[in-house]
């Protein structure tokens, strides 16, 4: 009977683009194409029509308090893929107190099919097996068993009907472009969204929100929307009992639509708590005006021109400017040459970095700036290269094919790879010093699409490169760096002194999340590079024979294998960092910020990490200074240490509420629960004893 | 004063009836009530101080209630735990004259029929404390130390579906709960979001 229906449909509606309705109780489903024939390899856009009996309804891809999203199970011939239910937005389903998210009357749910590139020409038959769950006061399970045939070959002109049909259809679809900015900020009962207009003056009538996942937000809940100075504020109540949300992903219906496609009523938004992007707002009390991608990337490009002054990248700019003046000498084309490629290797590994960073927050993980140096791995690589790199510098052994890789290359006259591989050194050991413009753009970047995201990076290497490009394009601006001469060698042993003191910092930071033994392993990998280096130094030279020579670099080469196996013999996993030595200052929780927010006393929190070097100098210079600490005693300040080293998920979660990636934060709570004070990244004592007098 | 007191008191008691309590948190004492079962018995949770109480919202009209029901998925379930002297009460909290509001004769005889092992059906028709719990779904779960803690509410299983046949490939969680509980471990899964067929409150 049912091949027999099935065929008789066929014959019927035969390229109709529409097979047969299939009835199971109170829905009717069908399924449509929007082609009347299959190209080969060209994806096409087919339609579960649900058309439901009056008061029924099937529910949305988040049914809310009760129900079940309705599922396709397709089975296509070979080749041939189906994409995921493209949900149309959804209409409330109130059956107080509950409330459901769901379709009545007629919807259309849009798969994308791909065809196999290789097709013979005849037909093609789509099976999909369906189940929905109807209800009207009652739920009934409802299946059907659907299937569209096509021909393959080009498309004919196709059906104004069914044209309409889908163009309908897809104005139904969540718009993910809008021109309207967001901020969210979570209270303990709501959710308050901060919304403004593209142009003053815009207005908002109507409001849906229909959460994308559960517990977030209380289903019955109505939004509250209030106008602003600005725009809007909403108000939605939470779940109750549920963790605060670090994002809201949902849809927006509203009246006027949201969307910059005035013709689509919906629009699908990640509103990420309280951080600073084109889709939000500023920090928390911070009157944040919008940001366009330009005034971002400007923000961007002047940061990566202060990382050149930030303390951790004094070696490689000095490693680089020694390459300067040796070319100075050279052609001015070459030295040209040589700062763009340098200033290409500092784009790249910022492509690559933002890569990775993107690619990770996909996943899933929580990881802030600085992630390479907060991996032990990583770690001991670069302090054994700095340490290499330094014995080089000393003139214990001369680079010619040199195992030294970047570093060393670097430092050759000729070497365009080493110009690219020293742009890209410069920018891995930049990254854990973030200056007061990288936290912004960080935060804004990691909250955006994939391609502005990039756009900020680039602005932020090209910033960085800027002063190489400079000298390099100019010769004139060279001839003022020192002449060369046998200062220069000088010059080169104090630089080693420099890299040895980043060696130092490496293995500081190595030791806060490792041990003692990983840093004695490491140690160890120390002096077997340095007999190595010796051994290359000093028989490794054009005055020895070659067989000598050969012999001189196997045992370098082994030493050196020996040296990087020791290092890594036992990288342990990070332990939890120690608790703060000094017993004023109490270790973060997430679990008393609202003690500390509403408790009375002023609370000072010290975002810190043992691998960002501005957090010290920050701490010996000011915070721990006699003086701040007589200030902070004085006004009975509570003083909390939020150490990061570890890279732990809950202080990640507290940094992205005021919109940053990376440490430091410094924030005052006045205890009586108004907006936080954050200090800027670079303190001074001025800045915190003012800020302290301020609280009055 | 005395007059304003009364109207706030008025206006909370009528928005108790009508909404939601808020979601309860897990970890948090459960609150008491006391009903009466289909055999018109009276039982309060607090009666069962020292025992653990599994809180079952049922509909027999609901097919999600049907799949756990017709293979006798949620009996062994009830058998198994109830056997180990922990106490299982059904509620239904649908209306009278709405779907799964049953007469205490027609309980007793669909129970006779299902083989159901529960310690008690508790009837609800008013919905005070499916509210109180803020029960959204049937069935809708909620587990409670022998101290009166609530360790879980959410979903029976992790699958959600009205197939029975997905019940082999699920999780239940009610079972783990009870069994990590019981061996003094966190409950893994303490608080997932219900499914099912939406509870028939009064209007």
């Amino acid at each position: 009977m049912k091949p027999f229906t099935t065929w008789l449909a066929t014959v019927l509606l035969t390229y109709a683009t529409l097979a047969a309705p299939v009835r199971d109780k109170h829905v009717e489903a069908s399924l449509l194409s929007e082609v009347s024939a299959i190209q080969p390899g060209q994806p096409f856009m087919v339609a579960l029509r649900l058309s439901h009996d009056e008061h029924w309804h099937t529910y949305w891809i988040n049914d809310g308090d009760s129900g079940l999203p309705t599922t396709i199970s397709w089975q296509l011939p070979e080749g041939f893929t189906a994409g995921p239910i493209q949900w149309p937005h959804p209409q409330r389903l109130p059956m107080p107190p509950l409330m459901s998210f769901g379709y009545e009357g007629e919807a259309l749910l849009l798969v994308e099919i791909t065809p196999p590139a290789e097709l013979p020409a005849g037909e093609v038959t789509l099976n999909a097996r369906v189940s929905w769950l109807m209800c009207k006061e009652i739920c009934i399970p409802g299946k059907a068993n659907l299937s569209l045939t096509l021909p393959v070959g080009t498309a004919a002109s196709s059906d104004p009907a069914i044209t309409a049909t889908f163009a309908a259809a897809r104005r139904s679809l969540p718009a993910t472009e809008t021109d309207w900015t967001f901020s969210l900020r979570v209270e303990p009962a709501d959710l308050v969204i901060a919304a403004r207009p593209p142009a003053p003056g815009a207005a908002l009538t109507r409001l849906e929100i229909f959460p994308l996942e559960k517990n977030i937000l209380a289903n019955s809940a109505e939004p509250r929307i209030e106008a602003t100075s600005g725009g809007y504020t909403i108000r939605i109540a939470r779940e109750s009992g549920t963790e605060a949300p670090s994002a809201l992903r949902a849809v927006l219906v509203a009246e006027p639509t949201l969307a910059r496609d005035t013709t689509r009523p919906a629009i699908e938004v990640e509103i990420g708590a309280a951080s600073i992007s084109a889709t939000e707002t500023g920090p928390p009390g911070a009157a944040a005006p919008t940001r366009s991608l330009l005034v971002i990337s400007l923000f961007a490009f002047a940061g990566g021109l202060i990382l050149n002054l930030m303390p951790c990248v004094f070696p490689v700019i000095s490693l680089k400017i020694l390459g300067f003046v040796k070319q100075a000498g050279d052609h001015p084309r070459a030295v040209w040459h040589h700062g763009l490629l340098f200033a290409s290797g500092v784009v790249v590994s910022f492509w690559i970095l933002a890569g990775l960073l993107l690619a990770l927050r996909a996943g899933g993980a929580n990881i802030g700036w600085g992630f390479q140096l907060q991996s032990p791995g990583v770690l001991i690589a670069l302090s054994l290269l700095f340490f290499t790199l330094a014995l080089n510098l000393f003139g214990i052994f001369e680079v010619g094919m040199s195992l030294t890789s970047a570093g060393g290359a670097a430092n050759s006259d000729t070497g365009w790879i080493g110009s690219v591989l020293s742009g890209a050194l410069a920018t891995v050991i930049a990254t854990p010093c973030t200056a007061p413009f990288m936290g912004v753009a960080l935060g804004y970047a990691l909250t955006q699409p994939p391609v502005v995201a990039m756009t900020v990076f680039t602005a932020l290497a090209l910033g960085m490169a800027f002063p190489y490009l400079v000298l390099s394009r100019y010769p004139a601006l060279l001839k003022k760096l020192p002449r060369p001469g046998p200062w220069m060698e000088t010059m080169k042993q104090a630089m080693g002194f420099l890299l040895l003191a980043t060696v130092l910092w490496l293995l500081w930071v190595l030791a806060a999340l490792t041990g003692a033994i990983t840093l004695m392993n490491v140690l160890a990998g120390f002096l077997l590079i340095g007999i190595s280096a010796w051994v290359l130094g000093k028989w490794d030279t054009l005055v020895r024979e070659t067989s000598v020579r050969w012999r001189a670099r196997l045992i370098g080469v082994v030493l050196l294998g020996a040296a990087v196996g020791v290092s890594y013999a036992q990288v342990e996993a990070a332990g939890p960092s120690e608790a703060s030595a000094n017993s004023a200052w109490l270790r973060f929780s997430p679990e008393n910020m609202e003690e500390w927010k509403t408790g009375g006393k002023p609370v000072f929190i010290d975002f810190t990490a043992k691998w960002c070097l501005t957090c010290q100098v920050n701490k010996l210079t000011v915070l721990r200074t006699d003086e701040v600490m007589a200030a902070f005693r004085e006004r009975g300040v509570i003083l909390v240490e939020a150490d990061w080293t570890d890279e732990n998920e809950e202080i990640a979660r507290e940094l992205a509420r005021f919109g940053r990636q990376s440490v430091p934060l410094y924030v005052l709570y006045d205890g009586r629960n108004a907006e936080p004070v954050m200090l800027p990244e670079i303190l001074t004592r001025k800045i915190v004893l003012d800020a302290l007098r301020n609280l009055d | 004063m005395k007059k304003h007191l009364m109207i706030a008191l008025a206006a909370v008691t009528m928005a108790a009836g009508t909404t939601l309590a808020q979601k309860l948190a897990v970890n948090e004492p459960a609150p008491d009530f006391t009903l009466t079962d289909t055999k018109g018995g009276s039982h309060s949770l607090s009666d069962f101080r020292g025992k653990y109480v599994v809180l079952e919202w049922i509909n027999h009209g609901c097919p999600f209630v049907v799949k756990h029901y017709s293979e006798g998925h949620m009996q062994a379930l009830q058998k198994e735990y109830t056997e180990k002297g922990v106490v299982w009460l059904a509620i239904c909290s649908s209306a009278e004259g709405k779907q799964g509001y049953m007469s205490n004769e027609e309980w007793e005889k669909t129970n006779a029929e299902n083989g159901t092992a529960v310690t008690a059906v508790l009837v609800d028709a008013e919905g005070t404390v499916g509210k109180l719990y803020s029960a959204r779904t049937t069935p809708h779960m909620y587990v409670i130390s022998p101290d009166g803690t609530l360790i879980y509410q959410g979903a029976i299983d992790s699958i959600k579906s009205t197939d029975a046949g997905d019940i082999p490939k699920a999780e239940n969680y009610v079972a783990a709960a009870l069994t990590q509980h019981m061996a003094g471990e966190a409950v893994a899964n303490a608080d997932t979001p219900p499914y099912g067929c939406s509870v028939k409150y009064k209007d």
